[in-house]
């Protein structure tokens, strides 16, 4: 978890939880088809990739973080998307570069490089839309969690969410 | 499903900026989280700031800017990078 203490943001972590948020992030930079992280990336996709999709994803996590701009307005929602979602996606696999960069200092109690928090607050949020959408949370699930082998992702989503908030707690004024 | 009625602070900014950016509640992201992207990103002070987050909350969406078309497409694009659920419309559509 984070704390504050004077102007610095410290982070304590221990080993599992070390291993499990670089266990999540390469799970992200996948999904988000890290080039790094695909072995056999086609060159020419990567050309193409400069242009954007046009369609909202069919992957929900995907949907989830690149959604549709203009309700109900397909053209310029293809529009948008053509034109911020590859800047988006860079964004994201950047900052989880940073985050499993830090990383390695770990376990222990750390501070963080104050330019570096950025990159923590938007990747385990990230991470929490990711897991969040993939157990289908919805406000009534939040309540009871029927099915028991997503247990033990909710316990996960449960320790990402504690460790968002303790992150905005301690950067907060 | 009827939907509360989308208030915002300043009606006049909104007479001479047709278009608005809209945030929707989804049960993933923290209340804390979401008031800290709207201090951060659009300089609103803690007690607006905590007053939109819980309209989303609350009323299922919230006017978060209003202002021109490009304008609004840039912070859509925010609020999509800080991975909240933003959509953009012409003020009277929504």
């Amino acid at each position: 978890m984070f704390r504050r203490s004077g102007t610095e943001v410290l982070l304590d972590l221990e080993e599992i939880e070390v291993e499990l948020l670089n266990s999540l992030i390469g799970q992200i930079l996948e999904l988000l088809h890290d080039p790094e992280e695909e072995e056999h990336s086609d060159p020419l996709a990567k050309l193409v990739g400069l242009n954007g999709p046009t369609v909202i994803s069919s992957d929900p996590v995907l949907a989830r973080l690149f959604p549709d701009a203009y309700p109900d307005d397909e053209t310029n929602s293809a529009d948008f998307r053509r034109f911020t979602q590859p800047d988006l996606q860079r964004q994201k696999i950047f900052n989880a570069h940073i985050v499993r960069n830090d990383l390695l200092a770990f376990p222990g109690e750390h501070e963080l490089d104050p330019a570096n928090i950025n990159a923590w607050l938007l990747t385990i949020n990230d991470l929490r839309l990711a897991l969040g959408t993939r157990i289908g949370l919805d406000h009534e699930t939040q309540a009871q969690l029927s099915d028991e082998s997503l247990t033990p992702i909710f316990g996960i989503y449960d320790w990402l969410s504690g460790v968002q908030s303790s992150l905005v707690e301690s950067i907060e004024q | 499903m009827s939907i509360a009625p989308v208030e915002v602070a300043d009606v006049q900014t909104r007479v001479n900026n047709p278009w608005i950016t809209v945030v929707w509640n989804d049960p993933i992201n923290l209340m804390s989280y979401v008031t800290y992207v709207f201090q951060t990103y659009f300089g609103y002070d803690k007690t607006k700031a905590e007053t939109l987050m819980l309209d989303v909350h609350n009323k299922g969406r919230a006017v978060v800017s209003a202002g021109s078309r490009e304008e609004m497409e840039r912070d859509v694009t925010a609020m999509h990078s800080f991975g909240l659920w933003a959509t953009m419309a012409k003020d009277g559509d929504v």
